[in-house]
């Protein structure tokens, strides 16, 4: 497993998440990055297994009467990589972030 | 949704955007991707809607964030760029690590590509491109027609022209033209410059400028005008070293003095160029057609259409005219038509088929090449199956192999394509010097259309023949490609294609040679006929004996001072050379003393000799005597005939002592005191027809006569002291066209020579390339199907036995070929017919002899690889799995 390069913006973005699920422009939100950095950031998370993502179900999102939302979360892998990005960027633990939207599930 | 339940048309153009980009994404992404982004944009944009909040910069911030898609989307494309360089780069690779292969493709790619770049340079200029003067699709030659005869276009007389040149009411401009000469006395030298005589209109109707001066106008040609005369750029450069002031000046010649009024653009021809040698000189008629006779017939015309009249409208026109004429002069007209031909198709008309058709001959030695190199990648992508199951194993797509593959085969066509132009380039000017009486050949090269055509086939053939083998390389089956360790797993549809190649590149090589047997047999026939002289070892010079002087006096000694020259074995003189054309003069004649005498007028040549004529050519005398130099001015008037004379219009009499007589400026009467054998004067594809020889002594008419010099040795090598000789006799007399009866007969027969030669290089190498394509899938055959011949032999097979086998599997494909290819044939090969001398297009012989070439070929081909075959040791064979 190849080791992710922990730069300010992956930090942030898995500092994200170590609250739990969040959907796309709920990171974009709690960040503050543009969605031409966070997506593309998000698939590389992916490919080196740091996070994982899922679709919401279906039926949720209609009860709920909005799209379908697809959800980021952090592997075991992500935990560790976030417990080395906040060594790394202690400001990053202090920082306020907008509650993420809690994983209907 | 918007209180009204409408989508925003702003979150409507953004969800359009993202499906748009989402288009550009690799198939296994798009859907997620799509369905990912605008379900955010949707979900944030209504949320915010819903809650009162999306005001007008947040609805800002979401676009931009919208946008964002774009930066996304970028990433996927740089992914699939580096992939794609990826690909290139190992297609680069690949080539080199089965060089010998790569080296067979890419110098048989050259070879073909090069070829056919070369063919279409000359197409291109001589044919398609329009010719260089403004509007050129305009411009027509207008010529007599019988009315019978829509094939014949013919020469036509002042009077006729003066007529259309009035009464039309298409043309702009209506010129009439003819070959001209003018002899110029540069600082005492005389030289004579061949040109055209026009009328005032000729150069207006180009509309080309002249770079110095001015072109005519209808006043320098009114009878009595100044002599006036344009030159072109070379003949201004050459003699009057680009003298700018040359305009207005008389310049003098060997009959007074003309007035350069212009110079001509470099570069510049005109159309009389096409018809006689290329003009230095223009100059006008300054004569009253009007006093010519309507009978007369000597000048071509040329004419531009008006804007707006359609070429049926002129020739319309032109026919009313000529029914007018016909109506008004019965005598002279009655059977008589105007015909309007495009100039384009005028200058290029007579080579048109031609070039089509080694075209074709060219194009089928391309697809030859495409398929030999199909089966070599077929080959060469069997053997690495294994590599592209394992990557297909590791989850390349299907089309990024097919990709990868064809990427190959352009990069290789490329290689292929470059050397090709290279090729090309040598190529193009090879073909012009084997084609010297091809039009418009100056113009030849390689210019952009023709660089462009040559990247576009080279394309085509990389993805021809890339093709096949990429697709089938797409469909490997995995699973036995994996097992089979990249050998052995050749499919059925592979072998069949494989054959199906081999068929095709034996039928279209039988067709090739074919052709090219019938063009080779039709040219030795040619080249075989006995044209009724001897053309070896004779010096022939044009002289253009001066009018001053006693012209059979001044012949006499030129021909008696020659003969004393060293190496010389006799001189004659004659009024038109065989093979030459000019002073073709054509009589009407009768026949005195017959006893059933002609009911109408005979027509013959007519021809001005000097004794030692019939020796120097070697014509050989049949009965009586030959001119001697007793038959002079005052002497009884003596003529000799041809043996064809004698047969058409002697009805089995004895011809010595009867007399013909004819007018040509005088009437006049001889006796016939000989018979000679007829000579072929035209060419060497017209059997020679009736002439009558007279004593230059007694009959002087043309002005223009011709030595003929038999040497002992290489006449090139005694024109130098022939000359000295004339020079130090008559220092005015201008000599020209110094050439050999060798040179003229070669020339003759040059255009026939042109398409046999590259008919013939092109069916060899067609030949080459299908055995060598043969060779190929029969040895690779072989190496495929070792374990079975292994088997067989175990089993108890003979080595001959295995090697019949192989040769058949060869054979079989050959023949299906080979009948496939002579069906085409038999179709095909009536385009040579117009080509073809004492040839019939399907000449027995010639489709007997290429099939058994073909065969013979064939087997050798087959031969190598089942020899192999034959030669393997059982045990070591079923060893090898």
């Amino acid at each position: 497993m190849s080791r992710i390069q922990l730069t300010y913006s992956t930090s942030a973005v898995l500092h994200a998440l170590g609250d739990g699920p969040r959907y796309g422009f709920d990171i974009i939100n709690a960040t503050g990055l543009p969605s031409g950095t966070i997506y593309p950031m998000l698939r590389r998370l992916q490919r080196n297994g740091v996070v994982t993502s899922r679709w919401e179900d279906a039926a949720d999102a209609h009860r709920r009467q909005r799209p379908q939302r697809k959800y980021y979360n952090l592997t075991t892998k992500g935990e560790t990589a976030l417990a080395d990005a906040l060594q790394r960027f202690p400001a990053l633990a202090s920082a306020a972030l907008p509650a993420g939207v809690p994983d209907p599930r | 949704m918007t209180p009204a339940g409408r989508p925003s048309p702003v979150l409507a153009a953004c969800v359009a955007l993202i499906r748009v980009v989402g288009r550009t994404l690799p198939a296994a992404e798009r859907a997620d991707w799509v369905m990912e982004w605008s379900a955010e944009m949707r979900g944030e944009w209504l949320d915010l809607e819903e809650r009162g909040r999306l005001t007008a910069l947040k609805r800002a911030a979401l676009v931009r964030r919208c946008l964002g898609a774009l930066v996304d989307a970028a990433h996927f494309w740089i992914e699939a760029l580096l992939m794609t360089l990826f690909d290139f780069r190992t297609a680069l690779r690949a080539p080199l690590r089965d060089l010998r292969t790569t080296t067979v493709v890419v110098l048989t790619l050259t070879l073909s590509i090069g070829a056919n770049t070369a063919l279409f340079s000359v197409i291109y200029h001589v044919l398609l491109r329009p010719l260089a003067y403004p509007d050129a699709d305009r411009l027509v030659m207008i010529w007599d027609q019988p009315a019978d005869a829509p094939d014949i276009t013919s020469i036509i007389s002042p009077r006729d022209f003066v007529d259309w040149h009035e009464q039309n009411s298409s043309f702009e401009y209506f010129a009439a033209f003819n070959l001209w000469a003018v002899t110029f006395d540069f600082q005492g030298e005389l030289q004579r410059v061949p040109g055209i005589v026009a009328t005032g209109e000729y150069l207006r109707a180009l509309q080309v400028q002249p770079i110095l001066g001015r072109v005519f106008t209808p006043a320098d040609n009114r009878s009595g005008a100044e002599a006036v005369v344009v030159i072109s750029h070379g003949l201004w450069q050459r003699q009057f070293g680009a003298d700018s002031s040359i305009v207005g000046r008389a310049v003098p010649t060997a009959g007074g003095t003309v007035t350069v009024i212009g110079v001509m653009p470099p570069g510049f021809r005109d159309p009389g160029g096409y018809f006689f040698s290329t003009p230095d000189v223009w100059g006008t008629f300054r004569r009253d057609f009007l006093r010519e006779r309507r009978r007369s017939h000597w000048m071509r015309t040329v004419a531009r259409i008006k804007p707006g009249v359609s070429h049926e409208q002129a020739q319309a026109d032109m026919t009313a005219i000529a029914d007018r004429l016909a109506e008004a002069y019965p005598e002279s007209n009655a059977d008589e038509t105007a015909k309007v031909v495009p100039l384009h198709d005028q200058i290029v008309g007579d080579v048109r088929q031609e070039l089509w058709i080694l075209t074709g001959a060219v194009a089928l030695v391309l697809l030859i090449a495409c398929a030999n190199v199909a089966n070599l990648m077929l080959s060469r992508a069997v053997s690495r199956n294994q590599e592209f199951a394992i990557r297909t194993a590791l989850g390349a797509e299907r089309t990024r192999i097919v990709g990868q593959l064809l990427a190959e085969n352009v990069v290789l066509a490329l290689i292929g394509g470059a050397g090709g132009v290279a090729l090309a380039h040598w190529g193009a000017r090879v073909l012009i010097g084997l084609a010297p009486d091809l039009p418009r050949a100056e113009t030849v090269a390689l210019s952009a259309p023709v660089l462009v055509f040559a990247l576009l086939v080279t394309i085509a053939t990389g993805v021809v023949f890339g093709l096949a083998p990429a697709l089938q390389a797409g469909g490997v089956d995995l699973h036995a490609a994996l097992k089979g360790g990249g050998r052995g797993s050749e499919g059925h549809d592979r072998r069949q294609l494989r054959a199906t190649l081999i068929v095709g590149e034996v039928a279209f090589s039988l067709l090739l040679l074919i052709g090219a047997g019938l063009l080779t047999k039709s040219f030795l026939e040619l080249r075989g006929t006995d044209p009724g002289f001897d053309e070896t070892n004779v010096l022939t010079l044009r002289l253009n004996l001066p009018r001053s002087e006693n012209a059979p006096e001044a012949l006499r000694t030129i021909v008696e001072r020659v003969e004393t020259l060293p190496d010389i074995e006799y001189a004659g003189a004659v009024s038109s050379l065989p093979i030459h054309g000019l002073n073709n003069v054509g009589l009407a004649w009768g026949i005195q003393g017959l006893e059933t005498p002609p009911t109408e007028s005979l027509s013959s040549f007519y021809r001005e000799i000097t004794p030692d004529y019939f020796p120097a050519m070697r014509i050989t005398t049949l009965a009586g005597r030959t001119i001697s130099d007793a038959d002079r001015d005052g002497a009884p008037p003596v003529a000799v005939v041809s043996d064809e004379f004698v047969r058409r219009y002697m009805n089995g009499e004895d011809p010595i002592g009867k007399r013909v007589s004819s007018s040509f400026r005088a009437p006049f009467t001889a006796e016939i005191v000989g018979v000679v054998r007829g000579v072929q004067y035209h060419n060497l594809e017209t059997p020679p027809e009736p002439e009558v020889y007279v004593s230059h002594a007694q009959f002087h008419v043309l002005g223009v006569m011709f030595l003929a010099v038999r040497t002992a040795g290489d006449p090139v090598a005694s024109a130098p002291a022939i000359r000295g000789t004339l020079r130090e006799l008559y220092p005015n007399m201008v000599v020209d066209e110094v050439t050999t009866m060798e040179q003229l007969v070669a020339s003759s027969v040059a255009r026939p020579r042109f398409n046999m030669l590259l008919i013939g290089v092109f069916s060899l190498t067609a030949l080459v390339l299908a055995a060598v394509g043969l060779y190929a899938v029969l040895a690779y055959s072989v190496t495929r199907r070792v374990h079975e011949v292994g088997i067989r032999m175990a089993l108890g097979a003979s080595g001959g036995s295995v090697q019949r086998m192989i040769v058949l599997d060869g054979m079989k494909l050959v023949v299906i070929g080979g009948v496939l290819g002579l069906g085409a044939a038999f179709a095909l090969t009536r385009v040579l017919q117009s080509l073809l001398f004492n040839v019939t297009v399907t000449d027995p012989a010639t489709f007997v002899t290429v099939p058994v070439v073909i065969m013979a070929v064939s087997v050798l081909a087959s031969y190598l690889p089942a020899r192999r075959a034959a030669s393997l040791d059982p045990n070591a064979a079923l060893r090898q799995e």
